[in-house]
Formats: C-alpha cells, sequence, structure tokens
C-alpha cells in the first residue's frame, strides 16, 4: 500500500463541489483512540460540559401515547452543534387530570435535569444531609425540579442515578412558561416552531 | 415543645387524605426511587365498597425518567408478590374492598410498598443504554486501513438541488474518488436527514464518490427505516465496518 503525501492535494482539487474542509482534529482522534482513557474522562465533567453548551432540538415532535391510557409524551432530539449525540429532551403530560400535571426531562442516556409539575398532594422530601449540605426545603409540596447542579455529587460511576435532590418551583404556573424555563436551564434553544401546546383532553372523564 | 410533639408534626403529613375530584389522597410512608412519596388513591365505588390504587404512580415514576415500556406485563411481575392486588391499566390496585379501617390500612400500605418495588424494579430493568459514541468508533476503524492525514471531518459537499450537506467523514481515495462515511442515529431527525443528503449527493455529477451509512446495529432500529436508508446509500452495520474498509484495500 503506497501512501503518497500529495494524494489529499490531489484529490481536493478534483471535488470541484467541496465547499469547505475542516482539518483532521488530532486531539479528537487521540481521545477516540486510547478508549481507556476516554473512560477514565470525568463522568459529571462531560455532563457539566454538555449542559453547558449551546444545544438546539431537532426534528418536529407530536404527542403519542405514553406508558399509561391517560399519558401523552413528546420527545425532542437534542443536537449539539447541528449532530446527534444520543440526547432528547422529552415531555410527560397528563391532560385529563384535574391540576395541570406535567413532567420535562433531559435525557442523555439518563435523565440529567427534570422538572415534575405536581398537584399540591404530592409532596418530595430532601434528606437531611441533603438540606444541611445544600440549603434545600426538607419538604416540598407541588412542583419541584431536580437541577443536575444539586444532584452531581451524588452520581458514583458512570450512571447518573435517580436525582433525589429537589428544589420548589413556585414561580410559573403555565407549560409553555415552564418548557422556557427548563429550556433556558439546560441551555436548549427551542424555537416556537418546535414547542407544542399542552395536549387536549380527548375524552369526556 | 415535647419530641413527642415534634414526632407527631412530622408525621401529620401522613394521616391527612387529601380529596382530588371522587377520589381521596393518602401520602405514604413509602419513597420512589426519586426520593418522592408513594400516593396511594381511595376509590369510593358502587355499594359503598372502595378501591385502592397507586393511581399510575409506578409507571409515572418511569416516564419522568424517560423511560418508556411496550411490555407492561413484566413491568408489574414483581406484584405477584403481593396478595390481594393486581396490575391492571397501567394502575396497581385492589379488589373492592368493604368499607372497613382495618382492611384499609392493610391495603394502603400494599399497594404502596408494591408501587415503589415496581418502580425500582423497572429503572433498574429498562434502564437506557449507554449509547455507543458512533463517530469515534468510526474513526477508529478508519485509523485502522488510513492515515490521519486522507480522513477529513465534517467535509462539505454540493446536491444536485444545489443546497449544501456536512458529512461525518471523507476519506481520499486516490484515482478511486473519495469515500463518504455518515454515522446514523435511529432518530427520524438524524436518519431522514442523512436519508435526503445522501440521495441529493448521488444524484449530484462530482468526482467519484463512494457513499457509506453506518449504523450501530446493537442498537434497536425499524427494519423499514433501514430499508429507506439503503435506497440513499450502501448502510453498512458498525459491527461489519471494518471489512467494508478492506474491501476498498486502503
Amino acid at each position: 500500500m503506497r501512501r503518497s503525501r500529495g494524494g489529499i492535494g490531489r484529490c481536493g482539487r478534483g471535488l470541484a463541489n467541496a465547499v469547505v474542509e475542516k482539518p483532521f482534529d488530532q486531539e479528537y482522534f487521540a481521545r477516540g483512540m486510547r478508549k481507556k482513557t476516554t473512560a477514565r474522562l470525568d463522568f459529571r465533567k462531560r455532563i457539566d460540559a454538555f449542559l453547558a453548551a449551546k444545544k438546539t432540538v431537532g426534528g418536529t415532535p407530536s404527542w403519542t401515547p405514553g406508558n399509561r391510557t391517560d399519558e401523552r409524551r413528546a420527545v425532542w432530539l437534542v443536537l449539539l452543534n447541528g449532530q446527534s449525540v444520543g440526547a432528547t429532551l422529552q415531555a410527560t403530560a397528563y391532560p385529563h387530570e384535574g391540576a395541570l400535571r406535567f413532567t420535562i426531562g433531559l435525557e442523555w442516556p439518563d435523565c440529567i435535569w427534570r422538572l415534575d409539575f405536581e398537584p399540591f398532594y404530592k409532596h418530595h422530601p430532601n434528606a437531611h444531609t441533603e438540606v444541611a449540605r445544600l440549603g434545600v426545603e426538607p419538604h416540598i409540596a407541588g412542583p419541584h425540579y431536580h437541577a443536575w447542579q444539586d444532584n452531581r455529587h451524588l452520581v458514583r460511576g458512570a450512571r447518573v442515578g435517580q436525582l433525589p435532590v429537589a428544589r420548589a418551583f413556585r414561580r410559573i404556573r403555565k407549560w409553555e412558561a415552564a418548557m422556557r424555563w427548563f429550556c433556558g436551564q439546560t441551555n436548549i434553544v427551542m424555537p416556537t416552531s418546535q414547542m407544542l401546546d399542552f395536549p387536549r383532553r380527548d375524552r369526556l372523564l | 415543645m415535647t419530641v413527642v410533639a415534634d414526632i407527631r408534626g412530622a408525621l401529620k403529613l401522613f394521616a391527612q387524605p387529601v380529596t382530588d375530584g371522587n377520589r381521596h389522597v393518602i401520602t405514604t410512608q413509602y419513597l420512589y426511587p426519586s426520593g418522592e412519596y408513594v400516593s396511594v388513591y381511595v376509590t369510593p365505588g358502587v355499594s359503598g365498597s372502595l378501591i385502592v390504587t397507586d393511581g399510575g404512580g409506578a409507571l409515572d415514576a418511569l416516564s419522568a425518567h424517560g423511560i418508556h415500556i411496550e411490555d407492561q406485563k413484566r413491568a408489574f411481575t414483581v406484584v405477584r408478590r403481593y396478595q390481594g392486588i393486581k396490575a391492571e391499566a397501567g394502575e396497581i390496585k385492589t379488589v373492592k374492598l368493604p368499607r372497613d379501617p382495618s382492611l384499609l390500612a392493610h391495603a394502603a400500605v400494599t399497594v404502596a410498598r408494591a408501587s415503589a418495588h415496581v418502580a425500582e424494579y423497572c429503572l433498574a430493568e429498562f434502564k437506557p443504554r449507554q449509547k455507543r459514541n458512533l463517530e469515534v468508533e468510526i474513526l477508529t476503524a478508519l485509523h485502522h486501513y488510513v492515515s490521519p492525514a486522507r480522513i477529513l471531518r465534517h467535509r462539505q459537499f454540493v446536491g444536485k438541488s444545489a443546497r449544501q450537506y456536512v458529512f461525518d467523514f471523507a476519506v481520499q481515495l486516490g484515482r478511486k474518488g473519495t469515500l463518504v462515511v455518515d454515522a446514523v442515529e435511529p432518530e427520524p431527525a438524524s436518519f431522514l436527514t442523512k436519508f435526503a443528503s445522501h440521495m441529493d449527493i448521488a444524484r449530484s455529477e462530482q468526482g467519484k464518490l463512494e457513499q457509506r451509512i453506518v449504523y450501530d446495529d446493537s442498537q434497536e432500529w425499524k427494519s423499514q427505516d433501514l430499508n429507506l436508508l439503503q435506497m440513499a446509500a450502501k448502510l453498512v452495520p458498525l459491527s461489519k465496518f471494518k471489512n467494508e474498509l478492506k474491501s476498498f484495500n486502503l
């Protein structure tokens, strides 16, 4: 096999339609080659970087049936630099319940940020250790959110876990505003065209 | 205030049923894996009977974690371990109970325990799989056969429609032209974009192009989606990608 040093130039000239060539990224390549090193990279730092990066959403979602008959689910593909990285923004809505109820989560592939817009009779306690450490409320009734930043220190190994620490979410009372708030917290750009209205009831009882 | 009064105050939450429509909600002392208390719902039936359910709380805990399950029968297998309750329409529930407070207490605690158990079991059993980093794996495979200098990342080509597309990798093959390799995910937004871009550049009259779309065959794919992609370019499973590269005599 002959590897010509001038090969690239010749072929490059042959491709009249090639517009821009991004030079090969040696550092990225080296990371990919040294698999063990990649695995050792701090899992938490990867999530920090992912959350800090500006992301967009791909595709036009729609509400589909969820795990239960009364549940509706929508999934947006989250794109980083225009490319899919296996992350999704998922919303679950319960249009048949008396009070407004929904959940919004960012999955990569585990849930790394979540907003639970629950009725007032649903209660979420925080462990006493976390109350002392983070100053979170010991007990929350109704809507709350599980931020990555509050649960980061609880991650062990390479899985996120269940995000047990939550904070009360009291200022917003509408679906669209809550979705915009969530996207703002997680650095996701959500254009109006890709936003969904809260699903309507499709039966009377 | 005595310690006893403190304890009473702290546990008051569990003895305060709240009415929501035609059902009464009881907060129990069981916890879902995400730390939320399990609520059970007591619905009065005809002739004074009562039904205790978890209101679908176990499945809602999964939905909150982005887990969608097709096989609900498998999800509720652990319910069989508890006497007097069943899983129906996504809810864990008792049979109709006569209006007897002593029966109600046991039923509420059993339903709550089973609901937390199902949620714990399903979160472990249906845990989303860590996706492989397809691009890194393609790059690693390419490096076995091609020198890094011949691999171009995010190369742009213009299709017959005059639209511009970015491809994950382009490998210069000398007189044989250019090998264009794209990674695709089983999400419509990903595979429909790749389908359109490969169809379009295949029809453009530019230098000789060898197009390959690589997919992760360890992930679940619908056959119709793979058939669609096959119409645009040669589809290569990741496990066979090295064999495919060998065929080019790089």
